[in-house]
């Protein structure tokens, strides 16, 4: 018992470590792969240390949403992460607090905070940003809850421990047509909500051009930090609820000794490293797309989750 | 259902199923000609991979041939035929014209393959045939889809193919997979 | 055997014309070929209609009484086409290579025809009507005209799409007569097998067939295709698709008919009469504001094939023997119809209707022609459409189905005064003042005149045309009564 508190308490750490880890070697490969040295995987580290020493600067039009907006999107990944499996099969002691559709609302809760207070500013790019962000948003709600509501039905439970054990522990579901199926839904969806390309351009300084990058324009010292942190985290926790929960089990720890659950981290850390690479490499090979065929590219994950759906259920 | 009897042939296929299906649902949502083209070349081996399992699987040749019948004239003699008479100036900067935009389009995809899922259903319970569970309806599916995209597509070039794989090969070697042509006529 | 010749020499025809001998003889070997084919048809039909059936090749050729009537009319249009050609083709296109071409594809067009009712392998009939939809697709575009690629381009795209869907439901009865248990995959084993097939497998291929092939035979909703179709071919070519390539696919509907009779529990009737009648009203509404003349052939073609269907759905040995007359009919008037309009296309140089008014003082045979063709199309004694409407008539009234016959008669009569309405404006209009493009005026050039061999086929299409509808020779009337037994089941 006093074992799963620590494991979950160790998932939130790791969480909470490696996030920025990821987001920095997701830039450095991008940029080698196109033949250039890249910043160091470190960097994202110093920024946030950097930006938490540096004073912060409110403009006296925002209202209490924007003083509060970085702490709620803050917290948000994080109470995600006490319900998912990061590093074990088993279900640990906040397990049963939330199941996957109220980790949804939970991840969208930041994200609403952190659109609210984009409005909040006087700033012109902020709400331009909200509102793009906003309209992805809705679309890949769609997909969001069919993916859940298909994988839930087939496990027959909500809870993301179990429905990684009936649907994807099985080795011979993987090559189902609805597992592929779905796992290309939610990956378009990955690269819709975390503003990557083809969606957004996350190292774009155009603020004419940003979607999701918007909302940390105005935020400066601490706030700024806390939402750069939040960001990554919430990146994180996407990958390990698409790696562990959808595509395959592979590195969690099965037993209870703190030994095979200190070697899950450096497991799911490769798994994930792995994603990144496929990540990476869809990044590079495609071009950002224009605003209005975001809805094109949405749809047709939408298309594809609910295929998956039709090809799973039918065969129940 | 017989999974039990072949597993992992009945996962590649499965597998080979799904991202047949993926490439007809592409077919519907891209919009340029080259692109469409060349899934159509993919969707045609993804074709062929599946009649050669299957053939491997039943142990019958009218499998394995209609797997060459289809890699010789949907893979390369319909692109090379495509490719040689229209100019590829076409190929390299058309978009496609369609009657209908593409996040409609995509619905109504959606809504043909449930529509084939649901016209398998009874048929499937009819009879108990191997492969059948996957083959049948993703093959009428992409009937469908095939069908459905010559309909909203206002050019001969982009129907010319669709009609293609319409008709060529998806109805008759996913029902002839499910069928044991082996001793047949 | 003679079904096999019957196969063989239309395609040792078409070879001969493409080859170097058919430079300056391709027209006469072909209609020699149609003239030998006919003559081994007619056998074929006099011993089917009195044995019941006639086999050949190890029962890989079949023909039973309603295919040999098949069989009878597309050999006996064959032949009038191909002799109609003879001077059409001459004066529009010039010899030499193109008709060369022409007539290669000819032979292999109507090889493929004929071979559809006689190919005992459900499959291989299949097979055979997609040849005839590639081959006549070739032959439709043949004018070379933007408007005449585009109707080939609809006709190829649109009936490809509905044999696809009767391909699968061909494949679903295969399965079904597996699942059933019986061997051969012919008609006969269908029959066998029906009453053991599970319903939900054979009612779906019953739909996917019915609407597959109900776009080749024009059936609505899926017709659009066939005026474009049937109006930009050549003449010859518009009377073989319209006179018997739409009644050889009805066909292959009509023999699924007591297919799915002897399966308990299923009934057909309903589909095949609400097809029919939907065919025939939108026809004669279309029929009505139709502006060019071989396009109201073609709707009357669209027309005719809707009232056989509600014939063959109706039920009972007369329904059956009147739709059975009304193929017969239908393929003698429409053919000698479209030869109609070939010619008054040569006379009067357009296809509009609203353009060629009096025909009848510059073109006599023309408009002679267009008129008896009108007549006889559109349902008016004494000519056989109006003794086999009238068969049908009675038949559905005797059987009870007040409704449906009443709506058939008013819809027969609607087409026939639209019908006769345009034809009496083009033959015995006068020529307006307003400045149209008018035919009153004699063209003295030589495609004025109407080639001697287009004169010869109308006189040779008259004669059955004339006396089908007055008196049935006994041995037709035999096998019309073998078809309409075959047609019940």
């Amino acid at each position: 018992m006093p074992e799963r508190i620590l494991y979950n308490l160790l998932q939130v750490g790791v969480v909470l470590a490696f996030a920025p880890l990821v987001e920095g070697i997701t830039s450095r490969l991008k940029e080698n792969l196109q033949s250039k040295r890249g910043p160091s995987i470190f960097q994202p580290y110093r920024d946030i240390w950097k930006l938490l020493h540096k004073d912060e600067i409110v403009s006296e039009y925002t209202s209490w949403i924007f003083r509060a907006a970085p702490y709620v999107a803050f917290t948000a990944p994080i109470f995600v992460a006490l319900l998912i499996p990061v590093l074990t099969r088993y279900p640990l002691f906040f397990a049963f607090m939330g199941d996957m559709l109220g980790g949804g609302f939970v991840l969208a809760l930041g994200g609403f905070f952190a659109t609210l207070a984009a409005v909040d500013t006087a700033n012109p790019y902020g709400p331009m940003g909200a509102s793009r962000t906003r309209m992805v948003g809705f679309l890949a709600e769609p997909v969001f809850i069919v993916v859940f509501l298909t994988v839930s039905f087939v496990a027959g439970s909500t809870i993301p421990y179990i429905v990684q054990t009936r649907w994807v522990t099985p080795i011979a579901n993987f090559f189902e047509p609805s597992h592929v199926l779905l796992m290309i839904a939610f990956l378009m969806l990955i690269l819709a909500e975390d503003g990557r390309i083809p969606v957004d351009s996350p190292s774009g300084q155009f603020e004419l051009a940003m979607i999701d990058r918007s909302r940390l324009l105005e935020y400066s010292g601490r706030g700024a930090a806390l939402m750069k942190w939040a960001g990554a985290m919430k990146f994180f926790v996407l990958i390990i609820i698409f790696l562990n929960v959808l595509v395959t089990p592979w590195g969690l720890a099965q037993g209870m000794g703190l030994g095979e659950v200190l070697l899950a981290i450096p497991l799911v850390l490769l798994k994930v490293f792995g994603f990144i690479l496929v990540l990476v490499y869809i990044e590079s090979s495609l071009a950002k797309l224009r605003l209005f065929r975001i809805t094109e590219f949405l749809g047709a994950a939408f298309v594809i989750c609910v295929v998956a759906m039709i090809t799973r259920l039918s065969e129940i | 259902m017989n999974s039990t009897a072949y597993p992992v042939i009945f996962a590649l296929d499965a597998l080979t199923g799904a991202l047949f299906l993926l490439t007809a649902i592409g077919v519907v949502a891209t919009r340029q000609v080259l692109a469409s083209l060349q899934l159509f070349i993919l969707q045609s081996l993804l074709l062929t991979l599946s009649a050669v399992l299957l053939g491997v699987a039943l142990g019958s040749v009218h499998l394995f041939a209609v797997a060459a019948i289809t890699i010789a004239t949907k893979t390369l003699l319909i692109p090379w035929l495509l490719r040689r008479t229209v100019s590829s100036e076409v190929y390299r900067t058309r978009e496609i014209e369609r009657v209908l935009n593409i996040p409609s389009s995509l619905l109504i995809a959606a809504a043909l393959v449930v529509l084939a899922y649901v016209v398998a259903n009874p048929l499937l319970r009819a009879v108990e045939v191997p492969f059948a569970q996957i083959n049948l309806p993703l093959g009428l599916a992409a009937m469908f889809l095939g069908v459905f995209t010559v309909a909203v597509r206002r050019e001969a070039v982009s129907q010319s193919s669709q009609t293609c794989r319409s008709s060529l090969s998806s109805p008759p070697p996913s029902m002839c997979r499910s069928l044991p042509w082996s001793s047949a006529c | 055997m003679e079904l096999a010749a019957v196969l063989v020499i239309p395609a040792l025809a078409s070879v001969l014309s493409l080859s170097p001998l058919g430079r300056r003889f391709a027209a006469p070997i072909t209609l020699a070929a149609s003239a030998i084919v006919l003559v081994l048809v007619a056998g074929v039909a006099e011993e089917a209609a009195r044995t019941g059936r006639v086999d050949a090749l190890d029962e890989w050729l079949t023909c039973d009484g309603l295919g040999a009537l098949v069989l009878l009319l597309v050999a006996f249009v064959g032949l009038t086409a191909s002799l109609f050609s003879w001077g059409y083709i001459r004066v529009e296109h010039g010899g030499g290579g193109k008709e060369q071409h022409y007539y290669g594809l000819f032979n292999l067009f109507v090889m493929s025809m004929l071979a559809v009712p006689v190919l005992a392998n459900v499959a291989l009939m299949w097979v055979a009507v997609e040849l005839t939809t590639l081959l006549s697709a070739f032959l439709v575009g043949f004018e070379d005209t933007p408007e005449a690629l585009e109707a080939a381009w609809k006709y190829v795209v649109l009936t490809t799409l509905g044999a696809v869907l009767a391909l699968l439901g061909f494949l679903i009865l295969y399965w079904g007569s597996r699942v059933a248990g019986f061997e051969p995959f012919t008609w006969v084993g269908l029959g066998e097998a029906a009453p053991h097939m599970p319903p939900a497998l054979l009612w779906p291929a019953f739909l996917l067939i019915l609407v597959g092939f109900g776009t080749k035979v024009g059936l609505v909703p899926m017709h659009t295709w066939l005026p474009d179709a049937h109006s930009q071919a050549p003449a010859a070519i518009c009377a073989l698709l319209s006179g018997v390539e739409t009644t050889t696919v009805l066909y292959v509907i009509l023999r699924l008919f007591p297919v799915i009779g002897v399966a308990p529990g299923l009934d057909a009737r309903p589909w095949f009469v609400g097809f029919g009648l939907l065919s025939v009203a939108i026809a004669t509404l279309l029929l009505i504001y139709v502006r060019d003349f071989k396009r109201l052939f073609a709707f009357s073609t669209v027309e005719h094939m809707g009232i056989i269907l509600v014939a063959a759905g109706l039920g009972g040995a007369e329904a059956h023997l009147g739709a059975a007359y009304q193929m017969t009919g239908h393929a003698i008037a429409k053919s000698f119809c479209f030869f109609a309009a070939g010619v008054a296309v040569i006379a009067a140089g357009t296809q509009e209707i609203g353009a060629v008014r009096g025909l009848v003082r510059s073109s006599p045979l023309a408009a002679m022609a267009l008129v008896a063709g009108g007549i006889a199309i559109a349902g008016a004694p004494p000519f056989a459409i109006f003794v086999s409407e009238f068969l049908i008539l009675k038949a559905g009234i005797a059987s009870g189905h007040y409704v449906t016959v009443g709506l058939l008669g008013l819809f027969v009569v609607v087409a026939f005064c639209a019908v006769m309405l345009h034809i009496n404006k083009m033959a015995f209009g006068t020529p307006g003042s307003d400045g149209s493009i008018v035919a009153g005026l004699p063209l003295p050039s030589a495609l004025a005149r109407p080639p001697l061999s287009c004169k010869a086929t109308l006189a040779l299409a008259a004669i059955p045309l004339l006396v089908i509808g007055v008196h049935v020779p006994a041995p037709l009337q035999n096998l019309l009564m073998a078809a309409a037994r075959a047609m019940g089941g």
